[in-house]
């Protein structure tokens, strides 16, 4: 038998099916690409046609009928067009693998009919000792290839697990020289005997002077050293460091700090901070300019809706300056600054991203920085316990402590819930204090490890008001107007009051009285005893939304239009 | 002020207004079920009712793995084997071989879904010898050692009619072009290289990638992921024009079966009886897989070609320490084949703040409670395990680069036209093209 | 070299090969195990969705499974309702299924029975999920063996981010939430 016999005719119809079925295949291979292409742009499960009309149906309180409707239709349509396209894929699927097969039996067919003839020692092939030659070449240069792809991925593929770890024994083996080349620590007699944060020093609402007045007018200007116009407006409370008064505003214009005289009241500088990025959309009861400035005595900090960071001197010129990142946050940055005297702490828990960063005040260098889950809009508390100094910060679930030095997490406790803005409390010994509408309060006992829950409240609580703790009693203002003392060991109610308007400023505890201005800008100065009893309320004649600093006889109170001083 | 969202707590009681109405009967129900199942009720949030009408649990359907195939799958395995040896090394008949492989291909392929194959098999082997508790079932150790035995007594019929990825690119092998022989035994080192790679990371626990980059098991099975397709279709086009890509350029099986061939006892040959030096058969073959007689006058002398052995033989150490060198470099690289190290990796980016978010991976990681340090120690570990691996597969490499360089510097003495025993998969393309007949 | 000598010279070489490649089997198997098939562990599985879309069959073979014997038979059941329904009945508005996989029915008063239609289901979890967060956790996700091909290496067991993906012998190829449950195959 001839195995190299010649059927043209034949092997011509196996070549005409071959192309038929190889055009067959080409064609369902194109459609199944392209299908599959468009269904990862379109999910029809996730279409958001229907996404949007089950938003639309949840935000309605009566369900209507025509929504519903049309979220069945568009269900339907999803559900069929995922089904259909898994059928119509199966089908494809088969075509092709039955196109191939007749295209390859045809081909084979077809070379079977007309057979290649043999053909002997092509002249163009290479001779053995050239082809050699030509190996030897190849295979070197494949080697080089080799070892300079090895060396480019060596150094390509860069490790964040090395880098973190570096850090790590960084922070435990060295902390002495890092500490040496930032800026000198403060004395915290020094910090004390200023307002340098939100709610005094710490950020814990007690005051060290005992001094201030109980009694003023702002109709008359009887006890008030000076009034003065504030260029403009900000949610954010004033700091004082000696003789002078920070404050800071912004809006869609601009971002500003401003200082004034503490004796007199005169605006000694106000200082742009020019923001490097677009300014976000913020809610209107938030503004731009929330958060409250923080200073390290050699320096004040502000920080804006934008991200943006600046340090500047007592003087008002800059020092540093850097934006962390837009914030994705509904409201806007809530969160207000707050210094040991040698770190910035920055609470940035936000949408996407959340982390408490720690910058050298001198130089704005990031200290540390530590990875959070949950967001936030309060403000950290620095407390000094037994153990050391500890960072304490809110967010929608959990109080968590970090070591302010390197930003190691000490203990966290699941606690809290709903949008939290309320900072926490601390009786100066051991307990620490967290409140949050729609949570509780609760009194954690420190032990060195993770804190045990003494007690929880849930009646009444606070919403933006932060709460403040003496050794013995618990304080709450809430957005409704209502006063609560509570027994810090216990969680037993001392009191409850009612007043007419909410509370947005914090209470502050003065020696053995508490200050605490509502919205309406009157302000309440109470005992801060078992019993309620009211010492004075003063009216300040326009809406306080700021918590007011307390210096030595002084009282720094920032209205929406003027900055009050109260006292001789 | 504030937008408030009322988190759902409570929001899912049992049946609402009814509840109450039924108050009394559920509380007795609520008994009967504390006093019966109070240990297995207490972490469940609602009591499993007690039903008045009558009504009885359904039945789960759960379906038994059919296993009814495998004992088929080794009786069929050695009798293709053995069908495949008979009819390469006695029946000398390219049609009928051909017809075997599509069976294979149907069989092993279509029928069986490709799966276990023996090409896979390799790393469970692997896995077996690394980690003593990982169990290797018997069927898998018959098809890792049937092949390569068959292939130490009679070439590699394996590749040749029983491999369904050898017999799928079998089929679609219609206008191959020849692949210049320099080229060739360049690219025959890639094999090797995957090999190597597939045994680290067997060896190291970051899976089975000769499994994940499979080309022809979602043909087989009809469905894979789209890159999964993609690479197998370019294969099957590429291997109309270049015969076997898979099988030469990267099958790692394959390069156990090329060393046992070339021990083989008994090997295809292409003439019956004495080669007549036609060189009709050099032209047939599309692997580059027959040998041509020893050239009759060499264009060097003899010395020369003695010295530059010579010196490749003293290079091979060298390349082979090359190879160590280089390869511990691939620390990180080779390590972020492992799933533990890419999520370690991912957690401290995230610390560092290098991504917006987590992932999948790390959510899950975050949810599981475990700390961080932990994690880092086992990735660290991990890494040292892949730097001490990576040297060994760098010197793997070099020592493969250094003997091919010195197998094609030795002269061999052959009368006439001889299959290659390593590379040749005993197709049968040559049989019919040799004008010398029993 | 005599042809005799090259001739036991190879068949030594081959030989030794012979032994090495039983030595690898040997040691390979020293552990021999029963056939092993891929199952979800649901203890560790954090419904995150990718037995969807890894499984190399579409759809998956992963489906949902529904333990009866410890479900609450609950009228408003968060594996099956989206958690911002705004009525109980069977309309698409209120289903969590993207697939409309559950069949809810009477049973009496006040109890439904919620049965998954397994040629609908996907494997997706969204239900497990709305089961684990507010209910007894009857639902949970399990490879079906009649479909499942049993790959060599499973494709969603390496993309599985819980590590719940897990070799279990064929004789017991499920890790049932419950063993009261009677079962058919």
């Amino acid at each position: 038998m001839n195995e190299f016999k010649q059927r043209p005719v034949l092997g011509l119809i196996a070549q005409s099916v071959a192309l038929v079925a190889a055009l067959l295949v080409l064609v369902v291979s194109v459609l199944l690409i392209a299908d599959h292409v468009r269904l990862l742009q379109m999910d029809p499960l996730n279409d958001p046609t229907l996404l949007e009309l089950r938003d639309q149906l949840a935000n309605t309180t009566d369900g209507s009928e025509a929504v519903v409707e049309q979220i069945r239709t568009y269900d339907f349509y999803a559900r069929r067009a995922f089904f259909g396209n898994q059928e119509q894929r199966r089908a494809g699927g088969a075509l092709l693998l039955v196109g191939a097969l007749v295209c390859f039996a045809a081909l084979k067919l077809s070379k079977h009919w007309k057979p290649r003839l043999p053909t002997v020692g092509k002249p163009d092939t290479p001779s053995h000792w050239e082809m050699n030659n030509l190996f030897r070449q190849l295979m070197a240069g494949t080697a080089v290839f080799l070892v300079a792809l090895s060396l480019f991925l060596a150094f390509a593929v860069q490790s964040d697990l090395a880098m973190v770890l570096e850090q790590s024994v960084e922070q435990a083996e060295m902390p002495a020289p890092h500490v040496a080349q930032a800026s000198l620590p403060v004395p915290a007699e020094e910090l004390k005997s200023n307002w340098p944060a939100l709610r005094g020093p710490g950020g814990l609402g007690v005051a060290h002077f005992t001094s201030a007045p109980v009694s003023w007018d702002v109709e008359s200007g009887d006890g008030v050293l000076w009034k003065s116009e504030i260029p403009v407006f900000g949610f954010n409370s004033p700091i004082v460091w000696g003789n002078r008064v920070f404050m800071s505003g912004a809006d869609e214009e601009g971002q500003e700090v401003f200082c004034f005289d503490a004796d007199t009241g005169e605006e000694l500088w106000l200082k742009t901070i020019v923001s490097t990025v677009e300014l976000p959309e913020v809610s209107e009861d938030t503004g731009h300019a929330a958060p409250t400035m923080a200073t390290d005595g050699t320096r004040v900090f502000a920080i804006f809706a934008s991200g943006e960071l600046a340090a500047l001197d007592l003087d008002g010129n800059l020092v540093w300056q850097k934006n962390l990142g837009v914030p994705e946050n509904p409201y806007g940055m809530g969160s207000s600054l707050l210094s040991d005297g040698q770190r910035l702490f920055v609470q940035y828990d936000h949408e996407e991203l959340q982390k408490v960063m720690a910058f050298d005040c001198a130089t704005g260098k990031p200290a540390w920085q530590t990875a959070r889950h949950h967001i936030s809009w309060s403000t950290p508390a620095l407390i000094e316990t037994e153990a050391g100094p500890q960072l304490i910060l809110n967010d929608e679930e959990n109080v968590t402590a970090y070591d302010p030095a390197t930003g190691k997490q000490l203990w966290t406790v699941t606690c809290l819930g709903g949008e939290v803005a309320p900072s926490p409390a601390f009786n100066g010994k051991d307990i620490v204090f967290v409140a949050n509408e729609y949570a509780q309060a609760s009194a954690l006992k420190l032990n060195g490890g993770t804190p045990e829950i003494l007690w929880q409240y849930d009646e009444y609580l606070p919403e933006i008001s932060s709460p403040v703790a003496g050794s013995n009693l618990f304080f709450i203002s809430t957005s409704a107007g209502d006063m609560i003392c509570l027994d810090a060991a216990t969680g037993d109610v001392k009191w409850e009051q009612e007043f007419d308007d909410g509370f947005s400023s914090s209470p502050v505890l003065v020696g053995d009285r508490i200050y605490s201005i509502d919205l309406g800008g009157i302000v309440y100065i109470m005992e801060a005893t078992d019993e309620y009893k009211e010492i004075a309320r003063i009216e300040m004649g326009e809406a306080v939304y700021a918590t007011p600093a307390f210096m030595d006889n002084r009282i720094y109170i920032r209205g929406e239009e003027y900055l009050y001083c109260i006292g001789k | 002020m504030k937008r408030y969202v009322v988190p759902p707590l409570g929001g899912f009681s049992r049946a609402g207004s009814l509840w109450t109405s039924r108050l009394k009967a559920v509380l007795h129900t609520l008994a009967y079920v504390f006093l019966f199942c109070g240990v297995a009720n207490a972490e469940f949030r609602f009591p499993m009712p007690e039903f008045a009408s009558g009504y009885e649990h359904p039945a789960v359907h759960t379906p038994i793995p059919s296993n009814a195939m495998v004992g088929w799958d080794v009786a069929v395995l050695i009798a293709a084997l053995a069908l495949a040896s008979f009819l390469v090394l006695k029946r000398r008949k390219r049609r009928e071989i051909f017809l075997l492989t599509m069976f294979s291909m149907i069989y092993f392929g279509f029928v069986r879904n490709g799966c276990v194959c023996s090409v896979g098999s390799v790393q469970n082997v692997m896995a077996g010898i690394c980690d003593p508790a990982y169990g290797v079932p018997l069927t898998v150790l018959i098809f890792f050692a049937a092949p390569l035995i068959f292939a130490l007594l009679f070439g590699r019929v394996f590749c040749a009619a029983v491999c369904p990825l050898g017999a799928i690119q079998e089929a679609v092998a219609i206008k191959p072009v020849k692949v210049p022989p320099a080229v060739e035994k360049v690219l025959s080192v890639f094999p090797y290289i995957y090999l190597g790679l597939a045994m680290l990371s067997v060896a190291m626990g970051s899976g089975f990638l000769i499994c994940q980059y499979d080309p022809f098991v979602g043909v087989f099975r009809m469905g894979a992921s789209f890159s999964m397709l993609i690479f197998g279709g370019i294969m099957l086009v590429l291997g109309i024009f270049v015969a076997r890509p898979y099988c030469r350029f990267l099958c790692p099986y394959g390069v156990l079966l090329n060393w046992c061939s070339k021990l083989s006892r008994r090997h295809a040959v292409i003439t019956p009886t004495d080669c007549i030096q036609c060189g009709l058969c050099a032209d047939s073959c599309p692997y580059n897989a027959i040998n041509e007689p020893t050239p009759a006058e060499a264009p060097e002398a003899r010395s020369k070609g003695a010295w530059r052995l010579g010196v490749l033989i003293l290079l091979l150490p060298v390349l082979t320490a090359l190879g160590f060198g280089v390869g511990g470099l691939l620390k990180e690289p080779l390590s972020r084949l492992h799933p533990t190290v890419q999520l370690a990796e991912r957690i401290a980016g995230e610390e560092l703040g290098r991504y917006e978010g987590t992932n999948i991976e790390s959510e899950a990681f975050r949810a599981s409670d475990t700390p961080n340090e932990e994690l880092y120690a086992e990735a660290v570990e991990l890494k040292a395990g892949y730097g001490r691996g990576g040297r060994w597969l760098g010197a793997f490499i070099g020592l493969v680069i250094g003997c091919k360089l010195i197998s094609v510097s030795i002269l061999r003495k052959r009368e006439g036209y001889e299959p290659d025993r390593g590379t040749c998969y005993s197709c049968g393309r040559c049989f019919k093209y040799c004008p010398v007949k029993e | 070299m005599k042809p005799e000598e090259n001739r036991g010279r190879r068949n030594f070489v081959r030989g030794a090969a012979a032994v090495l490649i039983g030595g690898t089997v040997l040691s390979a198997g020293r552990n021999r195990s029963p056939k092993l098939v891929w199952q979800i562990d649901p203890e560790k599985c954090t419904q995150c969705g990718r037995c969807a879309t890894h499984c190399v069959l579409a759809p998956s073979a992963v489906k949902c499974f529904h333990s009866y014997s410890i479900c609450g038979y609950c009228d408003l059941c968060g594996g099956y309702l989206r958690p911002d329904a705004k009525g109980r009945n069977t309309g698409a508005e209120n289903q969590l299924c993207p697939v409309g996989a559950i069949k809810r029915t009477y049973i009496e008063d006040p109890y439904y029975q919620y049965k998954i239609d397994e040629d609908l289901c996907i494997g997706c979890g969204i239900c497990v999920k709305g089961c684990d967060v507010f209910g007894n956790g009857s639902l949970y996700l399990q490879v079906k063996h009649d479909l499942c091909v049993n790959c060599n290496e499973c494709a969603i067991a390496h993309a599985c981010p819980s590590d719940a993906f897990k070799r279990v012998p064929a004789s017991e190829p499920y890790l049932l939430k419950s063993d009261l449950e009677r079962r058919i195959s």
